[in-house]
This record gives structure tokens, C-alpha cells and sequence, in this order.
């Protein structure tokens, strides 16, 4: 179903399938190396207390890590995957150059911007999916620092300090 | 009917006279009548190889001759009267008959001697 | 009308194309002759708007864009066709981008070659790549069919065949123009020639001209290109030392 609407918007025989693989590929890889922000977070949230007589304390007057900090690099894959299936522009372009010059026809054809529709089209919305993946799962994740972490703790404009990068 | 099964190309003649001659020969041969369908344009076209325009051009040709007459553009028909006939007939063996007389003139033949060569040859 | 004035292009300082000039109405069969890099490729990828050109180009008064470049088809020894898809396949694509796409006369022709149908075209022998690569360009529904050396690797008999089905099927508003080394197999079916040499076009002839002068077109050719027939008795006297 999703390759049917792929391949619309591909050169004729162009292979769409190791387009999703590596897109899949991307994604999953992607969000299994940004679990490891968790690990930091926990780190964090566990300084926030003072274990005393077996019982865990709030330790007074600490702030907890920003949001920023701790994600750190943990979301890189996603740009990353973004940055290589913008690859597959090339890909798709030497494909109506190698084995047959395909290119012939597609630049005969009666339409407008048939070259965006079949070169840049389908590789620019895998990486906008690709970050707006990143995009969700870093919501989820400042969702979840907000509110896992004592308020407290929480320094005002977390998420504003997210861009200030 | 008209055959174009033994028609060989020369060099040196325009396509467009030979089909002409030939079908001028298979006119005076009797092989084609009066009311036999010529073959379309097209097909002829495709059968010897030769340009379209090249036929057009020698059915034209017949076309003014009165040997052929087409209707709005599509069929062609081959239409002959005793008299017609016999003026392709005379025509075709005039041109036959100069072009030998002219290579004999080249090759420096007097007439005297040329119809007694013509004599002997009938008569082999 | 395709009509062509005043072509210049030059590739990195290197002229392809100079001066050239060139009237193309419909109902003509072209040949068009020249020497490996004369020129006759870059011609062809002018017209199609493949590379950047100074002059003009026009079809019927107007440039060549995607509003009138389907009345011109391609095919080319490079193939143009997708590798990875069957005969079927581009049918289907054709149809659905060449409004004018002859279903019947591309079907005629898969029969006549007795071209597979579901195979895709990667698998085919290069004879049959190029009677493929023809039959697209001759179905597209083009006014203008542009060949460049279609016939490359395809032996004589089916070249034949081809030429004689082309000559059968070709309507009078088809106008193709035919870039091959061929020149004395092409040269009796061909209405107009046209010479480029080094990037000129040194010649451009209709059969109608050419029998009133009572020459044939590879004499013509010969004269035209400055051909010396003496020039390889004269080679094989310099090889091989010998004097009269």
C-alpha cells in the first residue's frame, strides 16, 4: 500500500523497497540509541535524593539537570537518518542513468517538474518523517521529565532552553 | 493484376520512373486490365523500400498520363481503353528502341549496319 | 513546422553545433549523416531541450516545453526505455503520460518482432533493446520521431524488416528524422538528407533535387564531404612503398 503511493512518485522500476528498509531501518535504530537518554535522566532524577536510613530524601535546594543536558545527543539519530535517506535523491537519479539513459524519457515527459516529483520528492519526506519522529519522541521524553521530576527541582524554560543550542 | 514481385531497382534511374515503367510494361504486356485495383500507396511503398512521397509521385504521374484514377484520395483503379493501351505499347518500345539506337551511335555504328545487325539478331 | 535558427552550442569552449539553420516540416523521412561527433547527437539533444543552446528552437512558432514536446518522440543506442519494468509496463506508463500513445500500433509491432511482453526489458538481447526502444518512439504519437542510430547491434534482415514497416505505417503528419552510418541502406527510402560536419551543416537535400540532377545520394554524399576516391590507392602506396 505505502510502496503503491512510493512508487507514483518514483522512476518507472526504480527498487522502493530498500528505500523503506533503510528508512525503517533508520527509525529503529534511531530510538533504541535515544533510550539512552533514560539512563541519563534516571542518573539525574537519583542526585536530586539522599538515601538516609534505608529511606530516600529529597535533598534540599537542588535543581534537577535541564531537559537539554541530559537529552544531549541521545536524538542525533534521527537527524542522521534524515541526512542519509536525503541520499537516495542520488540514488533515484542514477537510476535513469545506469544500465538504460531512463532519464531520456522521464525529461520528455508532458509534465511540470516531473524531475522534483521523481528525484527529491519521495527523499525529502523521508526525512520529515524522519524528524518528526524525533520531533515526537522528544516530546514524549519532555513530557515525561516534566512529570516525573519534582517540580521543585524543574529550573523555569526547559523547553525553550532545548533551542538554544 | 499488378505485381511488383520481379521489380529490381536499377542504379542511376529515379525509383519513381521505374515503378511508372514497370507498371507501364505489365500495361502493355496485358498482364494489368482496365478496372484492376492498384496496390495502395502505402503498401507499395512499404514493399520496395522506397519513400512514400517517391510513389505518390509515380502514381501522380500515371495519374496524368490517364492510365490510373483515384478516388478521393483513398483506391486507385487502373483505367484503359484499346487506344491507351496501345499508346504505353508505343511508347515504352520507342524509349526501348532509342536508348539501343544511341548506345549503337555511340559506339560508332553507321544505320546500314546497324539494321543488318538488328536483321541477324531477329532472326537467331 | 520544427524549425531551427541560428543553433550554436558549445561544450566547455569546444564548438558541437554552429550556424545551424534547419526547416523540418511533417510527412518527411530525414536522414541525417556525419561522422562520429559531427554533431548529429547534440542536434537531437538541442531539440529536445536536453542541453542549453543559443538560438531557437520553435515547433509550430512555439519554444519547445512541456506543453508540445509529446508531438516529439526519441529513441536512442543509449535506450531511453527503464530498465527494470516489461514491454507492458511502459505501455501503461506511455499511455498514462502521452495522451496521443498508439496502443494499436504499439501492439502491431510487439507482434511483428515478437517481442516478450512481461520480461523485463534489462533481460532482452541488445537486437531486441533497440527494436523496443523504436517501437516506444514510433507508438508515443509523436509528429516528430527522432532516431539516433537506432539499429546498432541488430543484423541486416531485421533492419530491413524494419525499414519496410516503417515505410508501411508512417502517417502523413509523421515526420522522422534518422541519424545512422547506414547511409546506402537508408538512402532509398529517405525523401531528404542532411550533411553535418563538424558541427555545420554542409548539406541538406531532397531526393526531388537530387534525381533532377540525376546523382544518387551516396554520390552526392561523397562529393559533398570532398570524399577522394583516390585516397586509398594512395594510402596503399605510401604503405607499401610501391611507385607506378
Amino acid at each position: 500500500m505505502i510502496s503503491d503511493i512510493i512508487e507514483k512518485h518514483s522512476p518507472p522500476g526504480y527498487s522502493v523497497r530498500s528505500e523503506l528498509n533503510t528508512l525503517y531501518a533508520g527509525l529503529g535504530l534511531s530510538l533504541f540509541f535515544s533510550l539512552g537518554f533514560f539512563a541519563k535522566y534516571f542518573a539525574s532524577l537519583n542526585a536530586l535524593y539522599d538515601i538516609d536510613e534505608g529511606k530516600r530524601f529529597l535533598r534540599e535546594n537542588v535543581k534537577c539537570e535541564d531537559f537539554a543536558d541530559i537529552l544531549g545527543i541521545y536524538l542525533t539519530g534521527f537527524i542522521f537518518t534524515a541526512v542519509v535517506m536525503l541520499f537516495f535523491m542520488l540514488a533515484r537519479y542514477l537510476y535513469t542513468q545506469t544500465a538504460s539513459k531512463s532519464i531520456y524519457t522521464l525529461r520528455r515527459l508532458p509534465e511540470k517538474g516531473i524531475e522534483f516529483r521523481y528525484f527529491i520528492l519521495m527523499p525529502i519526506t523521508y526525512a520529515i518523517i524522519s524528524l518528526l519522529a524525533g520531533f515526537l519522541v522528544l516530546t514524549v521524553y519532555f513530557a515525561i521529565y516534566m512529570l516525573a521530576t519534582p517540580n521543585e527541582c524543574i529550573t523555569a524554560a526547559q523547553w525553550y532552553k532545548i533551542w538554544r543550542l | 493484376m499488378i505485381s511488383f514481385d520481379d521489380f529490381i531497382a536499377e542504379n542511376g534511374i529515379p525509383i519513381y520512373l521505374q515503378v511508372v515503367r514497370h507498371i507501364k510494361r505489365q500495361i502493355a504486356s496485358g498482364t494489368v486490365k482496365d478496372g484492376d485495383e492498384m496496390i495502395s500507396r502505402r503498401t507499395l511503398s512499404a514493399l520496395l523500400g522506397v519513400n512514400p512521397n517517391t510513389v505518390q509521385k509515380a502514381y501522380a504521374l500515371l495519374e496524368a498520363d490517364g492510365l490510373i484514377c483515384s478516388h478521393s484520395g483513398a483506391k486507385s483503379y487502373v483505367v484503359l481503353t484499346d487506344e491507351r493501351v496501345e499508346r504505353v505499347r508505343s511508347e515504352l518500345m520507342e524509349n526501348e528502341i532509342q536508348s539501343v539506337v544511341s548506345s549503337l551511335k555511340v559506339m560508332g555504328l553507321d544505320k546500314e549496319t546497324a539494321v543488318k545487325l538488328i536483321e541477324r539478331m531477329w532472326d537467331q | 513546422m520544427l524549425r531551427i535558427e541560428n543553433l550554436l552550442k558549445t561544450y566547455g569552449g569546444k564548438t558541437a553545433l554552429k550556424d545551424v539553420s534547419l526547416e523540418i516540416p511533417r510527412g518527411e523521412i530525414i536522414g541525417l549523416f556525419g561522422e562520429n561527433g559531427a554533431g548529429k547527437t547534440t542536434l537531437m539533444k538541442c531539440i529536445l531541450g536536453f542541453v542549453r543552446y543559443s538560438g531557437e528552437i520553435t515547433l509550430d512558432g512555439d519554444c519547445i516545453n512541456t506543453k508540445n514536446i509529446a508531438s516529439i518522440s526519441y529513441a536512442t543506442c543509449e535506450h531511453s526505455f527503464f530498465p527494470d519494468i516489461s514491454a507492458t509496463a511502459h505501455r501503461d506508463f506511455y499511455e498514462e503520460h502521452f495522451p496521443a500513445f498508439n496502443r494499436r500500433r504499439f501492439e502491431g509491432l510487439m507482434d511483428f518482432f515478437d517481442l516478450p511482453r512481461h520480461k523485463v526489458l534489462r533481460t532482452f538481447s541488445t537486437g531486441q533493446k533497440n527494436q523496443f526502444e523504436v517501437i516506444l518512439a514510433l507508438s508515443q504519437g509523436a509528429d516528430y520521431i527522432l532516431m539516433d542510430e537506432p539499429f546498432a547491434g541488430n543484423d541486416i534482415f531485421n533492419r530491413e524488416d524494419f525499414y519496410k514497416v516503417l515505410l508501411g505505417i508512417l502517417e502523413p503528419h509523421e515526420t522522422v528524422i534518422l541519424s545512422t552510418h547506414l547511409i546506402e541502406e537508408v538512402s532509398g527510402f529517405i525523401g531528404r538528407a542532411i550533411l553535418i560536419r563538424k558541427g555545420r551543416i554542409i548539406g541538406d537535400v531532397t531526393v526531388d533535387e537530387l534525381d533532377e540532377q540525376q546523382k544518387t545520394l551516396v554520390s552526392y554524399i561523397k562529393e559533398t564531404y570532398d570524399y577522394r576516391g583516390d585516397r586509398v590507392s594512395k594510402a596503399l602506396n605510401d604503405i607499401t612503398g610501391e611507385e607506378e
